[in-house]
């Protein structure tokens, strides 16, 4: 099963302005293969520069000691056995490494290797042909220039490629190496003679043995390989940056076209009538999008608010849900108008759109990760920080991993109000709508109805609160306003409430002139 | 006479999403009445025990309380030989604002936390505060023998 296959077959799935962004998973494995390449040309494989990334003071002390007995020649004759015999000579010369990024004002990050280098022990192990197969190993430069010093201007990675006798590892490592920016650190440890001297190998030779040098190599196709991945971050958070503006634009928009075909027919809405609205509106529209609220409510399609499994749902859960309410809105036979259809399609999209931006963003992560994971095992290198990732790449900010959140909630505060919902507006008594609605001194609210039923029973306190405050109730706590604003909102629960109290009423009448509905014979 | 909004409301909510340790179900010819069953608290006398109930829900509901009795023989302070349960909601602190869900949790912190300063069973009480360990090991024994 190979990762780059799945992640591409599930872009493939996502919109454009996803796909262009995203991390291009097959593109930087080329580019650790050619960084893989390039530690190789310099004889630094995973194992070895593992053991120099790992190496304590301790071992940096001994190493300078240690007798040159073995590996200190190497057959020029077996090119295939080389790189291997290098490798193990690399690590007697060079006695600690350190993998570190510079980031400059571009916020871009330039991995490089600080290698400590024991010169006396480097002339005791290249002394002969073993440097130059090295060096002719190593990849063709852009710029074949035959000396280029430390101090002049080196592109990065630049491999000189000389053929001399005296070309050896130590003049390979510094046609790597770019100079210190000034004042930051100095560039030899223990020394403090200038770092020209780097430039002369033939002077190595006049270096003590208890100094270590100091080589700065800049690591060319991992800067391109760092580059691609925070470039792609970047993109990605830009992508997300636009979706979310897009999305929150239509979502204002869309709220505004479902307030005005699901507003109340009722004339309380419109204080001042006007010529539109003389005429009764059905209340259906206001109904059907009641209706599409409440399933889509129900369904949780994003997050769950249930004790077992609180908080978010995973992809797949998400778009099975989404379908089931697409197919049940369409299963019920809904009438929707021509434009009541056209703003639910709408609805389905933001939803859609979430579902993507999430999709994406779990498939970016993991490519993220993969890829980083993949770069550590086949280099040696170790990871950089999340840190320095989320300073050039804000995709990795918390604002971006909660965006599908963000987005969820925004449709809840926007979007779902704009119809009223019925559990609101109920009486704890009865469970229906509470109309007519009679607010208490102590500001709880009941229908008329089981207010009456409470000071008929001589009940004095509230049943929320306990106040003793129900039977001071009169005509004047019927709240008015939001009688109106039932009456607006629903119409249809209203007329029902007002039937069954009706009813009730009927019986308790009867029931008080002695006469049970059992025995009404007509 | 149908079924009043609230009763359905609630029937439905217990069924769907019911209390943790707490069912209730109701009969299909009596739409008032629920077997309810409630699972001994953890670290009570009556832990591993589930409990048999009736409850029932009068016409005046919920203006008046549910009447509710223990079916499972139970040794316990507040509740006496026939079922009865000692609790003020069921009494004259019921608010109808209290719902069947209510009514039963609070049935069950009941076992959790026995009152024996007002008891219903008057020689359960006195064992419980003379004799709390004597009276918990009965409580324990009652639960293995009529609730297991
Ligand atoms: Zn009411
Ligand atoms: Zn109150």
């Amino acid at each position: 099963m190979h990762y780059g296959k799945s992640y591409s077959a599930l872009l493939a799935s996502l919109p454009p302005e996803f796909q262009d962004s995203a991390i291009e998973y097959r593109q930087l494995k080329k580019t650790i293969k050619k960084l893989v390449d390039e530690l190789g040309s310099l004889g630094l494989n995973p194992d070895v520069l593992n053991s120099l990334l790992h190496t304590e003071v301790e071992t940096h002390a001994r190493s300078l000691q240690e007798p040159a007995a073995s590996g200190s020649t190497s057959d020029p004759t077996s090119p295939s056995n080389t790189s291997t015999q290098l490798s193990s000579e690399l690590s007697q010369v060079v006695s600690k490494a350190v993998y570190e990024f510079s980031s400059d004002e571009s916020n871009t990050l330039s991995p490089r290797l600080r290698i400590w280098i024991s010169p006396s022990r480097f002339e005791e192990v290249y002394t002969s042909g073993s440097s130059e197969a090295f060096v002719s190993e190593s990849q063709s430069s852009d710029n074949p220039s035959d000396d280029i010093g430390l101090n002049e201007e080196v592109p990065q990675g630049a491999l000189t490629k000389r053929r001399n006798s005296s070309t050896s590892l130590l003049w390979a490592l510094q046609q790597h190496a770019v100079e210190e920016p000034s004042g930051i650190e100095p560039v030899f440890e223990e020394q403090g003679e200038a770092g020209l001297d780097l430039s002369e190998p033939e002077q190595l030779s006049s270096v003590p043995e208890s100094d270590s040098r100091e080589i700065v190599i800049s690591l060319k196709a991992d800067a391109n390989f760092f580059a691609l991945l925070t470039n792609a971050l970047v993109a990605s958070s830009n992508a997300l940056r636009t979706t979310e503006s897009q999305f929150m634009d239509s979502l204002k928009d869309l709220s505004v076209t479902i307030s005005q075909h699901a507003k109340p027919p009722s004339s309380h809405h419109h204080p001042i009538p006007s010529p539109k609205n003389i005429f009764r509106k059905a209340d259906g529209d206001l109904y059907t999008w009641r209706e599409i609220f409440t399933m889509y409510m129900e369904l949780e399609i994003f997050e769950s608010s249930a004790e077992r499994d609180r908080g978010d749902r995973s992809t797949e859960e998400s778009e099975k849900r989404l379908g089931k309410f697409a197919q049940q809105i369409g299963a019920r036979g809904m009438k929707l108008s021509k434009d009541n259809r056209t703003a639910f399609e709408r609805f389905l999209e933001l939803n859609v759109l979430i579902l993507n931006l999430r999709k994406f963003q779990i498939a970016n992560n993991e490519a993220a990760r993969k890829i980083l994971k993949k770069h550590t095992k086949r280099t040696g290198l170790p990871s950089p920080s999340s840190a320095a990732l989320v300073a050039v790449a804000p995709v990795l900010n918390v604002h971006f991993t909660s965006l599908p959140h963000t987005l969820v909630q925004a449709m809840a505060e926007i979007l779902l109000p704009i119809i009223p919902h019925l559990d609101d507006y109920e009486c704890l008594i009865c469970a229906s709508v509470a109309f007519k609605p009679v607010r208490l001194a102590c500001g709880h609210l009941f229908c008329v109805r089981c207010l009456v039923k409470l000071q008929k029973r001589g009940k004095a306190n509230c049943p929320v609160c306990r106040a003793e405050t129900v039977l001071q109730a009169d005509r004047t706590n019927v709240d008015d306003m939001l009688l109106r604003y039932m009456v607006d909102w629903f119409p249809r629960e209203v007329k029902e409430k007002k039937n069954v109290d009706g009813k009730e009423v009927e019986k308790e009448q009867m029931e008080e002139l002695g006469m049970s509905n059992d025995c009404t014979i007509m | 006479m149908s079924l009043p909004k609230r009763i359905i409301k609630e029937t439905e909510r217990l069924v769907n999403d019911p209390a943790p340790g707490i069912s209730a179900v109701p009969h299909d010819d009596n739409l008032r009445y629920f077997d309810v069953a409630i699972t001994g608290p953890e670290g009570s006398p009556f832990e591993g025990g589930i409990f048999k109930l009736e409850l029932f829900l009068p016409e005046e509901y919920p203006m008046s309380p549910p009447k509710v009795r223990f079916l499972t023989k139970i040794y316990h302070p507040n509740i006496d030989k026939l079922g009865r349960i000692c609790l003020d909601i069921l009494k004259e602190k019921w608010s109808p604002a209290l719902q069947i869900r209510t009514v039963l949790l609070s049935v069950q912190a009941l076992l959790s936390s026995p009152n024996p300063d007002d008891p219903l069973a008057t020689d359960v009480a006195k064992h419980y505060k003379e004799d709390e360990k004597g009276a918990q090991n009965v409580s324990r024994e009652w639960t293995r023998q009529y609730a297991s």
